[in-house]
């Protein structure tokens, strides 16, 4: 199989809970918690504290394959990455790839403010694994390619921040590796460079080097990917080529229906029993345009008397950028503080004319006052999900159709004015 | 096919006890100059006298020690100029300062690196050693000429002066990797390091003659290897009288021991760093 680049089997990495928020372990840290819940038996014991981050990933990578790895947040991206650079290790599993592998997880990676741009490319090409001599073939092109040559020997601690991107990037571009793998890396810099950026990667891919390419970038994706890959939970949901799978995973959201259903809960005070999507009518729908406002409403039954609980909607863009929020006591001042047991309805309005086309999900939660533990919460697949299209009649404006994230019309007015006085020196 | 040359790598989950992968150590050895020159272009920089602080620092110890110990406290100094006998002790003394507090922070302050790259970790601690050597190496300079100055000239014992080096080079090694690993998950490290360093510092001959201790305690401050690396240091340069004897191979196997101790934990600790840290 000498044609493989990567090969996975069962690939599988499990954390800790709760490690990744606490920063420091130490002996202070254990009594703290002794003090706070001195029987060890905080509310959140009864939560596995175990969970795996990716599993069960089995795939392979032929040589000279770009393949796009995309998923919503928290999917197990990033993990998946950091096992195959072997930043961390595998709990099960197993991978073998054949190459020097070289890995930009984030750029800039060992960059140290004091040193110079040229100290700094030296210093960050050692890290990624390159020898003295190939730094010294390269670093004339690094310079040019970051635009950074007249600052060559400046401290980059004085560089712009976009200075600084570029060169960190132009270091990373210039490795050469057998196998590349990206992490969201463009989302840096101007974007001219971005697309210099874009250009950069797609000739690694055109060299016969495999890349994996991490995005939320889908149209990045689409444009530099052979083969793509969807993670869901830390599992493969998709794979396939890059036009079947982006596709497949956009309409993977209109497929939902506007209504879903939950069963009752008896572990829990209070549960989410429905989820829906309304017109500001009350229609469930879930296909919406930008001219209409989108509802949701969230029923849910309190089991028993509840004192301050708290109903939550966020907003999600379908690749898991977190948009926007709510609680009922912000949207509604006159939310109940105490609610007996019963059946109850939120309704969540989002107001037209902000969001671009496009899929969303809104995400609800049931939790005590600050948010301190969840009752229930539902972000799956099922529900939630409406899409959104601008139906503007753009035939008499300028642009045409938006690409921006957002609608929302910004007003402007014109006048005239005095010329400014010539600037000196 | 060009396929046939390109090196395979494995992973798989890695639990326990592994083998010290002195190939990939050796790979890598280019990082490890890397990591210890940046150590020194960093450390100086934005300062107004740049590398002399690494002459300054022993330099200062030294004058400090000779007014305080040899002049007002009229300790004995084996019949050396008090200067140069505290300075000869110094010169490595404070190479393995600098590799104690240096590594065990060391880790931690290349949380990015450790988070974001792949390479092997022990480069981290070596490169801090090799910083270090660097800095022993211009105060060894400032050595010569005091031992000029005061018209002290080796004997053939010079020769085994490298000796001693690698017993000091090997225990800071040991030291610096337990530690550096061990505050990945503790960082109480930090805080315990400045009190061993002041504890170790009286237990090592540097402001005294190791002859103020009576048997069998002489004897037992052998089991400090940096004793051992002192007092060789004198013996070798300076010809004191007290010629190391069996403690110095007591002094040695200590020093194996702790590298070795070092080496192990931090082996066994490495595939976890990047999640722990």
């Amino acid at each position: 199989m000498s044609d493989l680049a990567i090969r996975t089997v069962g690939l599988g990495k499990k954390y800790r809970r709760g490690l990744h928020v606490e920063p420091y372990r130490t002996a202070r840290d254990a009594i703290a918690s002794l003090v706070t819940t001195p029987f060890g038996r905080g509310p959140r014991k009864q939560e596995d504290p175990w969970f795996w981050a990716v599993r069960d990933l089995t795939f392979d990578v032929a040589e000279g394959t770009v393949l796009g790895v995309i998923g919503p947040n928290g999917a197990g991206k990033t993990t998946l990455l950091k096992l195959l650079s072997r930043v961390t290790t595998p709990t099960e599993g197993y991978a073998e790839f054949r190459g020097r592998v070289a890995t930009l997880l984030e750029v800039g990676t060992g960059f140290h403010l004091e040193l110079t741009g040229r100290e700094n490319i030296k210093l960050n090409g050692a890290i990624l694994g390159l020898g003295r001599k190939q730094i010294a073939e390269r670093i004339d092109r690094i310079l040019d390619f970051a635009e950074v040559r007249e600052f060559a020997d400046t401290p980059v601690k004085r560089y712009s921040s976009g200075m600084f991107m570029r060169l960190a990037f132009s270091v990373a571009a210039h490795l050469e590796p057998d196998i590349l793998i990206v992490d969201e890396v463009l989302a840096v810099g101007d974007a001219a460079f971005q697309k210099k950026c874009l250009g950069r990667l797609g000739e690694v891919g055109a060299e016969g080097r495999t890349v994996l390419f991490v995005s939320h970038n889908m149209a990045a994706v689409n444009q530099l990917c052979d083969r793509a890959l969807v993670l869901n939970k830390g599992h493969i949901e998709l794979e396939g080529s890059v036009r079947d799978v982006t596709e497949a995973y956009l309409t993977s959201f209109a497929g939902a229906s506007a209504e879903a259903l939950f069963e009752p809960r008896s572990d829990s005070p209070a549960y989410i029993s429905r989820l829906v999507t309304t017109s500001a009518e009350g229609r469930p729908q879930s296909r919406f345009t930008s001219d209409e406002a989108v509802v949701l409403e969230v029923d849910f039954e309190v089991v028993q008397r509840l004192d301050g609980a708290r109903v939550w909607a966020w907003l999600y863009s379908a690749d898991g950028t977190w948009l926007c929020g709510a609680t009922d006591s912000e949207a509604n001042p006159s939310a109940p503080a105490t609610r007996e047991a019963g059946a109850y309805r939120t309704r969540f309005a989002f107001p037209a004319h902000v969001l671009n086309e496009g899929a969303y999900q809104f995400r609800a939660l049931i939790s005590t006052q600050r948010g301190m533990r969840n009752w229930d919460y539902h972000d799956d697949r099922s529900s939630g999900f409406f899409e959104l299209e601008d139906t503007t009649d753009y035939t008499s404006s300028d642009l045409g159709k938006r690409r921006s994230l957002l609608l929302v019309p910004m007003a402007a007015e014109e006048q005239r004015i005095e010329r400014h006085a010539a600037v000196v020196g | 096919m060009t396929t046939v040359e390109k090196p395979l790598t494995v992973i798989r989950p890695q639990e326990g006890w592994r083998a010290l992968n002195l190939a990939e150590l050796w790979r890598s050895r280019e990082l490890v100059g890397f990591l210890a020159w940046r150590d020194m272009q960093v450390r100086y920089r934005q300062t107004a006298i740049g590398v002399v602080w690494a002459i300054a620092q022993p330099f200062l110890t030294m004058v400090i020690f000779s007014v305080v110990f040899g002049h007002l406290a009229g300790l004995k100094s084996e019949g050396l100029p008090y200067p140069l006998f505290a300075f000869a002790a110094l010169v490595p003394w404070q190479f393995f300062v600098y590799c104690l507090t240096q590594s065990g922070n060391s880790l931690v302050a290349n949380q990015s690196l450790i988070t974001k790259v792949y390479f092997p970790r022990l480069a981290i601690p070596l490169g801090v050693v090799l910083a270090g050597l660097i800095d022993f190496l211009l105060a060894s300079v400032v050595l010569g000429a005091m031992m000029v100055y005061y018209g002290v000239a080796p004997t053939r014992a010079v020769l085994l002066l490298p000796v001693f080096l690698l017993l000091g080079l090997t225990t800071a090694l040991g030291v610096g990797t337990l530690l550096s690993a061990t505050a990945v998950r503790f960082r109480d490290v930090q805080y315990v390091i400045p009190f061993l360093v002041q504890f170790w510092l009286f237990a090592t001959p540097i402001a005294y003659e190791p002859g103020i201790f009576p048997q069998p305690w002489r004897s037992i401050l052998g089991l400090n290897p940096m004793a051992g690396v002192v007092e060789g240091f004198r013996w070798s340069l300076l010809g004191s009288h007290t010629a190391p004897g069996y403690s110095i191979l007591l002094s040695g196997a200590v020093a194996v021991c702790i590298l070795a101790v070092g080496l192990v934990v931090f082996r066994r600790m490495e595939a976890s760093f990047a999640d722990r840290i």
